[in-house]
This record gives C-alpha cells, structure tokens and sequence, in this order.
C-alpha cells in the first residue's frame, strides 16, 4: 500500500510538473512572439531606436527564462532562438531592412519550434 | 566532462530508487507489462547519459511516470483478476498424465525441444513423470511430477520433522538483530543478548548468528583484518 501511495504522489508531482511547464512553455513563446511583432512593427515604420530597446529588451528576457526553458527543452534549441535575436542588432538599419525582415521570421520560427517541441505529439 | 559524471550519477540513482519502489517482482521472473517497463527505463535511463545537450528532465519524467503506472497497474491486477488476465494471460497447461497438449503448444508457439529444455531443467528426463506440466505467465514452466516418480518426504514414511532438523536461520547479521525472524522462531530480543552475553561476544563483533526453534544456535564472529 505504501508503494501504491508513493506511486499516487509521484504521478500528482509529475502532473504538477507537467502544467507548471505547460504554463512557463506558453507564457515564455507568447511573450517572445509578441516581442517579435512590435519589433516587426517598429521595423516597418523604420522606427530604428525603439527597434534597437525591444531587441534589448528581448534578449534580457531570453536570458532570464533559460534557466527554465533548458529544463524543459533541449539546450541546442534555446540556444538557437538566443543567436537569432542576438543577430537581429546586426541588422537594424535602413540599409539591412530585408535582411531584418527575414532574420524576424527566422526568430519566429525558433519560437515555434521550441513551442512545437514542447507541445506537439508527432 | 564533471556535468555527464554527475549526470550519470543522478540517473543511477533515479533508477535504483525507481527499482527499489517497483519492488522485488521486478527483480523476479518478469510479466509481460514489467518486462516492458524494465526494459523502456534502462533505454530512457541512457538518453540522458549520452545526450547532454538533453534536459534530464527528459530522462527523469518518463522513468518516474513508468514507475507509477507500473506500480499502480500491478495494485489494480491484484484486486481485479479480469485485468491481470487481460495484461499477463493465463496459465496454461501443456502436459497432462504425460500426454502431451499440442494444440496448446502451437498456440503458445512452444516446439518440442522448448518443451524438453524446459523440462530438462526441472530435472525431468521422462516425459511419463509428468502429472502435469503448466506454462506460466511469464514463459517459465511448472511441472507436477506423478506420485510414483516424485522424491519421498517424511510425511510418506509417516515421520514426524523432528525440532532439530529445522533449519537455523540468520537472527542477527553484521551486529544486527533481525526482529522478524527472531518473532518467527519465538525468540525475543532479551534471549539473543543473554545468548551473546554467555558467547562473552558483543554484537559488534558478530559476523552472524544463526538460531532454530529448538535453540541450536550458531555463531560466527567478525574476523579481524589481518595484515599481508
């Protein structure tokens, strides 16, 4: 009976566990994918300064969730998302503005992948 | 190089407690479902070890969550004899009077020298020994010898066990006293140290003792290391 309650416990912690990343997971790409869009948007108006702070902004709160992302997710894919944003400052100037334009979708794309690799069953 | 090394120890640990908490039919002749689990929680268990750039999580979550539905769905078999058939099977008998079931044997797609390896293996030459011969769930074979070819017992030459042919077992290993087996054999804690007072033997210095019923004992002491 013991094992039987041990086993109980364990399956709840497991539970516990599981939301607690269901939630970090999902709060973390939401505001990364949010922060890409005002980003994008401050591109489009060419809008270079605030493009630069949310850039920044960025950056310091994909450094503040590694720790609880690497815990979920594999480390090759964090640090894949963390090169496209550091990348994205390269760029940010009238004359790299289809190059921003991509890198941006690139960033987004490893945004959704950490999202699918956590989410998706397939 | 020190992050796999401690990687690896978490896991080791996590296993054997993982091990520990399925219990000693894990360890015993396996069933089906417990077969399955052994073997997904050592692959799951090397995932992590070879793979740093993996979470341990990935590693940890899935062996924890096979433990708990492995111990849960044995407790559940146990109380439900419909799911412990519908995971395990049944047991099925294969040789009866010494004939011998073949359509059992090609059900459970046992040949002929399956059989005889297994039989072989309790020690059964003659098939015509055999009373019954039962496959169990988990693939070993049961043999029920006939009365004529079985080994005597006391109980066929209306003996009675005499006390001192019980066997002697541990009550106390390493100094320490097993209470269990000491409440088996009738004896209290109190009787094994005025036994050790009389052997002049603290318990420190007890390798092993072994005591019966009828209070035949034996002592073995702790040796003291000696020096090459």
């Amino acid at each position: 009976m013991n094992r039987v309650r041990a086993a109980i416990v364990i399956l709840a912690f497991l539970i516990a566990f599981s939301v607690f990343g269901h939630i970090s997971i999902k709060t973390t790409t939401k505001n990364l994918l949010h922060g890409l869009q005002q980003l994008e948007q401050s591109v489009l108006v060419k809008d270079y300064t605030a493009a630069s702070r949310q850039v920044t902004a960025l950056m310091e709160q994909c450094q503040r969730d590694e720790e609880l992302l690497t815990i979920f997710v594999k480390r090759d894919l964090y640090n894949t998302l963390w090169i496209s944003l550091v990348g994205l400052q390269a760029y940010l100037s009238d004359q790299y503005f289809n190059d921003m334009l991509m890198e941006l979708a690139r960033t987004k794309a490893s945004v959704d992948a950490l999202h699918q690799q956590y989410f998706s069953l397939a | 190089m020190y992050v796999l090394m401690l990687r690896t120890v978490l896991i080791y640990f996590v296993i054997i407690f993982a091990m520990r908490l399925m219990g000693k039919k894990q360890l015993g002749e396996l069933q089906p479902s417990e077969l399955v689990s052994t073997i997904l929680i050592s692959n799951l268990a090397s995932i992590c070890i070879e793979s740093p750039e993996i979470p341990i999580a990935g590693s940890v979550v899935p062996v924890l969550l096979i433990v708990s539905l492995e111990i849960l769905l044995s407790a559940a078999c146990a109380r439900s004899r419909r799911l412990a058939t519908m995971l395990s099977g049944n047991a099925c008998i294969v040789v009866r009077r010494g004939e011998i079931d073949q359509n059992m044997l090609r059900r459970l797609r046992f040949s002929a020298d399956d059989l005889l390896e297994a039989l072989r293996a309790k020690d059964i030459f003659e098939l015509d020994d055999v009373e019954l011969a039962i496959v169990e769930t988990n693939g070993s074979l049961s043999v029920c010898k006939r009365p004529g070819a079985d080994t005597i017992k006391l109980d066929d030459l209306n003996l009675d066990k005499p006390l001192d042919r019980l066997p002697r077992l541990p009550v106390m290993v390493q100094g320490e006293p097993d209470i269990e087996i000491l409440n088996c054999l009738g004896r209290s804690k109190e009787q094994l140290e005025q036994l050790l007072r009389e052997e002049n033997c603290p318990a420190q210095e007890v390798l092993l003792l072994f005591c019966n019923a009828a209070g035949e004992y034996k002592l073995v002491r702790r040796q003291q290391k000696q020096s090459q």
